[in-house]
C-alpha cells in the first residue's frame, strides 16, 4: 500500500473504532502494522535549497570569474564535491538530521554537473553540452545506487530526460541504445528498489520521448516498436492483477507505452518502407506464439479475460501489419488507416476503463492521446487540402474546442464519481 | 549504508573529473603549438558562460587544393566520408598560420608530418551559404570538426572578439602525436599586420 493509502485506512480504522467494529486496542494494533510513511514535506525545504545553491554555484562559474587562477577553481570546485558529499552521509546516515543529510546529497550531485562544465569551461572542450548532461546524469545515478535516495533518483531522471531532449533538439537524431540500456539497467531497477512511482514515471516517459525519436520508416524500427508495444502489454496486464503491489503504475506506465508506439505507427509516412527484408515470416511465428500464449492464460485466469483477449489481438494485428509493411510497400496508407482505428479504440477503452475504475489519471491519459491523434490527423490532412490562412483559423478553434470539451468530459467523470474518489 | 561503498562512489566522482582535467591538459602539455585562422561568431552557453564558436579554414577542405587519399577501391565517397566518420588532416606550416595540406581515413598515410583529427561533417560537390544557394560552381569539399570549435571568454569579451573580424584573430592550438588537439588561446593581430 502507499503512503495516501495508509493515510486513509488510519482514518477508516478510527471510523471503525468510533462504530465498535474494533476495540481500541485492536485499532493500535492495525494503525502500527500500517504506519505513516515520512512524507515530502520534510524533504522539501531542503531539497529546494540545495537546488538553489547549486544553480548558484552553476551560475557563478558560468560567470566564467578569468581573475581566479585554473588550479583554484578547480580545487574549490571539487573541494565542495568532496566537502558536501562528505556532510551529505554524514547528516543522512550517521547522525539525526537525515533531511539535511538528503539536501546535502543533492546539493553534490549539482555540483558534480557543475564541475563537468567547469572543465569543459577552462580547457575549451567543444560546447555540446548534452554529452555534459549525460555524464552529469550517470554520476548523480551513481551516487543514487549507492545511497537509494530518491531526491537524486529523481534528480538522474530528469538529467537523462534533458539530455535525451536536448540531443535530440541539437543533432537532430536521437542515440536509442544509450537511453535503453540507461533505463533497463539503471533507472528502472533503481526505482523499483527505492520504490519511488516518480522516478519510473519519468523513466517511462524517456523511454516514451526516445520511442518517439528514433522513429524511421525500417523494419528494424518497426519491429522494435511491436516489441515495445509487446512490453507495454505486458506491463498492463500485470496492472490487472489486484494481487500487485504496483497495479496502478503497471497499468498506466503500459498504457502510456502502448498508446506512445500506436500514436508514432499512426503516421502515414511510417510506412514508405524502401528496404524490404525477410523478417515477415518470422514476425509472423512471433505474432502466433503471442496469440497462443495469451491465449492458454485466458483460459487460466477468467477475471481478466477480456483485457487479455484484447491486448493480444491488438499486439497479433500490430505484428502482422510490420510483417506485412516489408512485403506490399503500396498499402501504407491502409495501414496506417488501421492503426489509427486502433488507436482510436484503445483511447476510447482507456477513458473506459479509468471511468469504471474511477482512476483519474488514467481517463486524464486516454484524454491526452486523444487530443493529440485528432490534431495529428487534422495537421496531417487538412494542411494538404486547404486554403492556409483558413488551415490555422480552423485550427485554433479546434485548438480551443478541444480544449473545452475534454475539460468538459474530465470534469462530468470526475464528477459522477461523487465523493467516493481519493 | 556502506560507508566504504560511498566514499568508493565519490572517489569514482572525483577521478572522473580529474580523468577529463588530465586528457585534456595532457595535449596542451606534450603538443606542439600552431596558429590557426578562423572566423568567429558568438553563440551563448546556458551551462558555461559566453563562448566564441570557432570555424576555421581547415574545417572546408576544397579537395582540390587538399589532396584525399582513399583507398583504390573506392567509388563512392558520399559513403566513404560518410557524417561522423574518422578523418585525419595532415598541417603544413605556411608563414604564421598552418594550412591543410591532406586528409585521409588512414593515419599512416598522414607520415611524419604534424596532423588533427577530426570527424568529417559532411562531403559534397558544392558549396552553399547560409540561406541554401550555392555560393560557387560545384566544387568538392570536406566539412571536418575537430573538436576545438568552442573558446570560452570572460561576459561580453565573445563580441568583441567578433567585432574585430576574422582576419584579425589567430587561434593558438596545441596539437599532439595523436593529432589531438586542445585550444589554448586567441591571439589578436594589431591592425598593420593584417594590412600587410
Amino acid at each position: 500500500m502507499t503512503i495516501n493509502r495508509n493515510k486513509w485506512l488510519h482514518q477508516e480504522i478510527r471510523d471503525w473504532e468510533s462504530e465498535g467494529l474494533v476495540t481500541a486496542e485492536q485499532s493500535e494494533l492495525l494503525v502500527a502494522r500500517y504506519p505513516l510513511e515520512r512524507g515530502w514535506s520534510q524533504y522539501l525545504f531542503p531539497v529546494l535549497g540545495s537546488i538553489l545553491v547549486g544553480v548558484g554555484i552553476i551560475l557563478f562559474f558560468a560567470a566564467n570569474w578569468q581573475e581566479m587562477p585554473v588550479w583554484s577553481k578547480l580545487a574549490l570546485i571539487l573541494g565542495a564535491l568532496v566537502i558536501s558529499q562528505h556532510l551529505g552521509y554524514r547528516f543522512r546516515f550517521a547522525s539525526n538530521q537525515p533531511w539535511l543529510g538528503s539536501g546535502l546529497l543533492v546539493l553534490a550531485g549539482l555540483i558534480f554537473g557543475s564541475a563537468i562544465f567547469l572543465i569543459a569551461q577552462i580547457y575549451n572542450i567543444n560546447a555540446y553540452f548534452p554529452n555534459g548532461i549525460l555524464f552529469w546524469g550517470m554520476g548523480v545515478l551513481l551516487m543514487a545506487a549507492v545511497t537509494s535516495e530518491k531526491p537524486l533518483l529523481i534528480l538522474g531522471n530528469l538529467l537523462l530526460l534533458v539530455w535525451v531532449i536536448t540531443d535530440w533538439s541539437n543533432s537532430g537524431q536521437i542515440i536509442p541504445w544509450v537511453a535503453i540500456i540507461l533505463v533497463f539497467a539503471a533507472t528502472f531497477p533503481l526505482a523499483y528498489r527505492t520504490r519511488s512511482a516518480m522516478a519510473i514515471f519519468l523513466s517511462i516517459s524517456l523511454l516514451t520521448i526516445v520511442v518517439a525519436g528514433s522513429f524511421s520508416p525500417d523494419l528494424i524500427c518497426l519491429t522494435g516498436l511491436a516489441g515495445l508495444a509487446l512490453i507495454g502489454s505486458a506491463f498492463f496486464l500485470r496492472g490487472q492483477d489486484n494481487k500487485e503491489e504496483y497495479a496502478g503504475l503497471y497499468s498506466l506506465c503500459g498504457i502510456l507505452l502502448v498508446m506512445a508506439v500506436l500514436y508514432v505507427l499512426s503516421f502515414r509516412g511510417f510506412y514508405d518502407i524502401d528496404q524490404p527484408g525477410l523478417a515477415p515470416y518470422g514476425l509472423l511465428v512471433a505474432a502466433l506464439l503471442i496469440g497462443c500464449m495469451l491465449l492458454a492464460r485466458t483460459l487460466q485466469n477468467k477475471e481478466v479475460r477480456p483485457q487479455i483477449l484484447a491486448v493480444g489481438l491488438l499486439n497479433a494485428i500490430l505484428f502482422i501489419l510490420v510483417a506485412l509493411s516489408s512485403s506490399f510497400l503500396d498499402v501504407g496508407l491502409v495501414m496506417a488507416l488501421v492503426i489509427n482505428i486502433i488507436l482510436f479504440v484503445v483511447i476510447i477503452a482507456t477513458i473506459w476503463q479509468g471511468s469504471q475504475g474511477q482512476n483519474r489519471v488514467q481517463v486524464n491519459l486516454g484524454l491526452v492521446f486523444f487530443y493529440l491523434l485528432v490534431l495529428s490527423r487534422y495537421f496531417d490532412f487538412a494542411f494538404l487540402y486547404m486554403e492556409r490562412s483558413l488551415f490555422f483559423i480552423i485550427g485554433g478553434v479546434l485548438l480551443i474546442g478541444l480544449g473545452i470539451m475534454l475539460n468538459r468530459q474530465q470534469h462530468k467523470i470526475v464528477e459522477s464519481w461523487g465523493g467516493k474518489y481519493e | 549504508m556502506n560507508k566504504r561503498v560511498f566514499y568508493g562512489a565519490v572517489l569514482l566522482q572525483v577521478v572522473f573529473l580529474a580523468g577529463m582535467i588530465m586528457f585534456n591538459y595532457s595535449v596542451i602539455w606534450w603538443g606542439k603549438e600552431i596558429n590557426l585562422e578562423i572566423v568567429p561568431i558568438d553563440p551563448h552557453s546556458l551551462f558555461s558562460g559566453e563562448y566564441v564558436a570557432l570555424s576555421y579554414k581547415i574545417s572546408e577542405l576544397e579537395l582540390d587544393k587538399v589532396e584525399l587519399i582513399t583507398p583504390s577501391d573506392t567509388t563512392d565517397l558520399n559513403e566513404y566520408l560518410r557524417p561522423n566518420s574518422k578523418v585525419y588532416v595532415q598541417l603544413r606550416e605556411n608563414g604564421e598560420c598552418w594550412e591543410a595540406t591532406r586528409v585521409s581515413k588512414n593515419r599512416d598515410d598522414m607520415g611524419e608530418g604534424l596532423f588533427i583529427s577530426g570527424r568529417a561533417l559532411y562531403y559534397d560537390s558544392v558549396i552553399y551559404d547560409e540561406f541554401g544557394y550555392p555560393v560557387s560552381e560545384p566544387k568538392a569539399h570536406l566539412r571536418v570538426t575537430y573538436g576545438i570549435e568552442s573558446f570560452y571568454t570572460e561576459e561580453r569579451e565573445a563580441m568583441k572578439y567578433q567585432n574585430l573580424g576574422a582576419d584579425r584573430v589567430r587561434v593558438r592550438v596545441a596539437v599532439d602525436q595523436f593529432g589531438r588537439a586542445k585550444v589554448i588561446g586567441l591571439k589578436v593581430l594589431p591592425t598593420a599586420a593584417v594590412e600587410e
